[in-house]
């Protein structure tokens, strides 16, 4: 089976820290990226199969708009169907913050998770986000 | 809330309260102003009036004068009885007088014709006549007229009915040709049916105004208590003569001889009216001049002026009130926004002590897991991160701390002579280790001491804040430069670096609280997001300023005044 490649967009260094120790582990391969921009950059560059996205970053909801764009902007049409699991220690679910047009669904995450991770949960979130 | 209504409770009650009061006083204004200048004016129009019969008395008296001393009177004993009657005649009528006598030295009448009232003048008043010419105002009795010819008796009379004369007169000396008193002259007018001077009065002082259709003010010439001359018209158009005063007015001033001033009801109308005493030459009270004006003038006015005034100050009390509900508006405003600023600041705070939490968690989880094997070593770094993410929550939280103390103002704050080199020496010194890591230089430009009324600890605080900001946004290998200048009462901090700099924008916002310009540059830094504004607000406990000069990629000066005192 090929090694799944997975895309962790976060500012925290420490989490991306762990999410690549705990994930290799778990044979995926791993990408970081520091910021939303680096993120896009990464997301043209390397193609992955799952997004880990962080909400807090230079801005208190980069993440909110980077989902957005990925999810919802033409310019990222080829990338829309990677599976976006959202973390973040914001406890509000997301799908609270997004009842606001029809187009809900496309603008909201795949799945959301609260900081810090419960890593067994998170990796049977990625291996079902992964399967879809 | 209950606040809130409290305080309209209270200012609209104030405006009310206010607002009576106010009225209260310009009700109580308008109608002094008002009866003042009312009284004033009524006492000047009496004054008037009482110049036009005195101007009528100088007439008739250069009239006498002039007759007296004319050939003709000089020589009246040498004309004929026709000549003497169509000379008086013609006289009287060119001067309009009622009366014209001339006596001899015998106080005899020359004019061959009879004439009681003027018989009764002379020798009523015979004892003043001795000493000077005389001329005021007389009074001659009903009985006395009853005697007199046609047209003089029936010009006194009312309603056919003949009533006490009076006369304005005059009594002046006759000479002869060598210029010798031979005699007296009298002349004198009627008041009673005086029309043509009632009217001068009227004209004079009301130039036939009218107020609401009605003429505003009134003249009477009463004899004793009776009107026997006026200008109040009846319904009918006749002028209301024949009534009496009333017995107030008759008391006061025919009988005392004290003038009356108020308010009088004269044919149906109210006047602002004035009684004075008409007084003969013996000083007896003969009767009186009347001068009123129509109350209701003044009386609009009054109201005018009320209307004005409590109008005015509704206006002000309504724009007051309007004020008021705009100050409180904007007060709870102000706490709403207060309370917004709050709730930021303890996200903002959550968030960043969740956040070193969540990575110590995470990192102790995966320990937990054994992830990286059964080898210590292996987790070594992971150790390390916790321990420093851990380092700078204690920061973050002493931080928190001196804000909160430089905030609440509880802190006892400990003056003392401090020396502000030797801080920065300390400061410099426990920076060191950390700044050589990467390779930065911190210089201390100012090498002597620079002395201050301070609290240490606060010092500290400022040069700990700003030299490790300044180490931790600087490049690796470059350079801090620290200066403290003492000019005019001030001491001035400055810490320049030569690290990434800002933009014009973030400088705007680098005092704020939690403010850490987060870009790829700073993604690494650790910071509370406090330090600045920590600084910023020691400077104010010493009536100073924080400032910062920064270009982008060439690095920033701080700078920090304080008050020496």
């Amino acid at each position: 089976m090929k090694t799944k490649k997975l895309l962790i967009i976060d500012d925290d260094k420490d989490f991306r820290t762990q999410i690549r120790i705990f994930l290799e582990s778990h044979n995926y391969s791993i990408v970081e990226a520091a910021s939303g921009k680096d993120g896009l950059e990464k997301l043209a560059k390397e193609n992955p199969d799952l997004i880990v996205l962080d909400i807090m970053m230079e801005t208190d909801s980069e993440g909110y708009e980077l989902n957005e764009l990925i999810k919802y902007d033409n310019h990222y049409k080829e990338y829309k169907n990677i599976p976006i699991l959202m973390v973040s220690s914001i406890q509000k679910d997301p799908h609270e913050s997004f009842p606001r047009s029809e187009y809900a669904d496309l603008i909201t995450p795949d799945k959301y998770m609260t900081k810090p991770i419960d890593y067994n949960k998170f990796l049977q979130l990625v291996k079902e986000l992964l399967n879809r | 809330m209950s606040l809130r209504k409290n305080l309209i409770v209270l200012v609209a009650s104030t405006a009310i309260i206010i607002l009576l009061a106010l009225s209260i006083l310009q009700i109580h204004w308008a109608n002094t102003i008002v009866i003042e200048q009312a009284v004033n004016r009524v006492k000047q129009n009496i004054n008037t009036a009482w110049q036009v019969l005195d101007d009528q008395q100088d007439k008739i008296t250069i009239i006498a004068e002039l007759l007296a001393n004319s050939q003709e009177v000089s020589q009246f004993e040498n004309k004929s009885v026709l000549q003497k009657k169509k000379f008086l005649s013609n006289v009287k009528e060119q001067w309009k007088l009622d009366l014209l006598v001339v006596f001899d030295e015998n106080g005899k009448s020359l004019s061959n014709i009879v004439e009681p009232a003027s018989e009764f003048i002379i020798k009523h008043y015979a004892a003043l006549l001795l000493k000077e010419p005389l001329s005021g105002y007389v009074n001659v009795p009903a009985k006395v007229l009853e005697q007199e010819q046609e047209n003089l008796r029936g010009d006194c009379s009312i309603g056919g009915k003949i009533v006490d004369g009076l006369f304005i007169i005059t009594i002046v000396p006759r000479m002869d040709s060598a210029g010798k008193p031979n005699g007296i002259m009298l002349a004198g007018i009627r008041m009673n049916n005086s029309t043509a001077l009632l009217d001068k009065i009227q004209n004079n002082l009301f130039k036939d105004e009218l107020y609401k259709g009605n003429r505003i003010g009134t003249a009477t010439i009463f004899s004793g208590p009776l009107r026997v001359a006026t200008t109040v018209l009846l319904d009918n158009g006749e002028r209301a003569i024949g009534t009496l005063v009333s017995q107030e007015v008759e008391n006061q001033v025919l009988n005392n001889g004290i003038s009356w001033t108020g308010r009088a009801e004269v044919v149906d109308k109210w006047y602002l009216s004035s009684y004075e005493p008409i007084c003969d030459p013996l000083g007896k009270i003969i009767g009186m001049l009347y001068i009123g004006e129509l109350e209701q003038i003044y009386i609009d006015q009054k109201y005018n002026s009320l209307f004005t005034g409590v109008g005015v100050i509704f206006c002000i009390i309504l724009f007051s009130f309007f004020i008021s509900v705009l100050l409180i508006r904007h007060t709870r405003r102000l706490e709403f926004e207060k309370k917004k600023v709050r709730f930021e600041f303890i996200r903002v705070l959550g968030h960043e002590l969740k956040s070193p939490i969540n990575a110590v968690e995470g990192y102790l989880q995966l320990m937990d897991q054994g992830i990286a094997g059964k080898l210590p070593e292996a987790y070594d770094k992971m150790i390390d991160r916790s321990l420093i993410r851990i380092g700078f929550m204690r920061k973050l939280i002493t931080d928190l701390l001196d804000l909160t103390r430089f905030e609440s103002g509880q802190k006892t704050r400990e003056l003392t002579n401090v020396d502000v080199y030797e801080v920065a020496r300390e400061s410099i010194e426990t920076m060191t280790s950390s700044a050589e890591e990467r390779n930065i230089c911190i210089k201390l430009l100012t090498n002597q001491p620079v002395h201050m009324i301070a609290d240490r600890s606060e010092i500290e605080i400022i040069f700990n804040n700003l030299i490790s900001n300044a180490v931790k946004y600087n490049r690796d290998g470059g350079h801090v430069d620290v200066e403290i200048k003492a000019i005019n009462g001030k001491v001035q901090i400055s810490v320049k670096d030569t690290g990434i700099g800002m933009t014009d924008e973030e400088v705007k916002k680098i005092f704020s609280e939690f403010v850490r310009i987060k870009n790829t540059k700073t993604i690494n830094i650790l910071g509370s997001g406090l330090g600045l504004s920590i600084v910023k607000k020691i400077a104010k406990l010493y009536s100073g300023e924080t400032h910062v000069v920064s270009e982008s990629d060439v690095g920033s000066t701080f700078t920090v005044i304080l008050k020496v005192n």
